[in-house]
């Protein structure tokens, strides 16, 4: 038995072979926080982790151009 | 590959065991990190931070990497395959990002531990707590348990393919 083309296929049969709502509603809420969470990131400079905090800021940001991190000067 | 039944029901438990296992040490975590948050005493902070970076590292990492793995087994071992049911390929997604996203934020939670260890009483108190990542993993964790509980219909183009052979 052949499979029948797009066109020949029943409402309820084209139904079933669509992306789900569930799957679309779920991908779109996915969007909508990725951009938010991009949002935040460019409004806070990229600085998100607790490394914030730390003295220097975040740790990646205080690397040489040699790869390693400076020593934290105290005093 | 099919699993006989007695291994993919071991399989089964031990993945129940350490999925669960997963969001509980996450909610131990995002309690210490509220605590550290809200506190304004420095010893509480200092052994907050402690306590998260022992938690992330010796219960999070182990339980999200074996959850990970066995859930890998389960797909690849059973009917429902890893790329034939919507639920199963965006449990696998949201499952990779949440391991990946801890495995890069951990060593700053170390970093952050090793700094509260000997920081000063206002700079313990700026340093506050760790809500937004563990927060954001909670979320994603539900959204899998759910979509694991429920597994709603939606078989893949895929899943189709395979479904007509």
């Amino acid at each position: 038995m052949r499979t029948p083309s797009p066109a020949e296929r029943t409402p309820r049969q084209a139904e079933v072979h669509q992306m789900p709502r569930w799957v679309k509603a779920l991908v779109i809420g996915a969007a909508v926080a990725v951009v938010l969470a991009v949002a935040v990131l460019v409004i806070g400079s990229g600085d998100h982790g607790p490394s914030r905090h730390l003295p220097g800021g975040d740790q990646n940001t205080t690397q040489t151009s040699d790869g390693h991190t400076p020593p934290v000067e105290h005093g | 590959m099919r699993m006989p039944p007695a291994l993919r029901k071991a399989a089964l438990a031990v993945h129940l065991t350490v999925s669960v296992g997963w969001i509980g040490s996450v909610v131990s975590y995002l309690a210490l990190g509220l605590w550290a948050d809200n506190t304004t005493d420095d010893q509480s902070i200092r052994a907050a931070w402690a306590a998260m970076d022992t938690i992330g590292w010796y219960a999070i990492v182990p339980l999200a990497v074996t959850s990970l793995t066995t859930g890998l087994l389960m797909a690849l071992g059973t009917r429902w395959g890893l790329f034939r049911h919507y639920w199963v390929v965006i449990s696998l997604i949201l499952t990779v990002i949440a391991v990946v996203v801890l495995l890069l934020h951990m060593p700053d939670v170390t970093a952050t531990a090793q700094f509260a260890a000997s920081a000063s009483e206002d700079q313990l108190v700026d340093l506050g707590g760790d809500l937004a990542h563990p927060a954001t993993g909670l979320v994603i964790l539900l959204i899998v348990e759910a979509l694991n509980l429920y597994k709603p219909k939606g078989i893949t183009r895929h899943g189709r393919r395979r479904a007509s052979q």
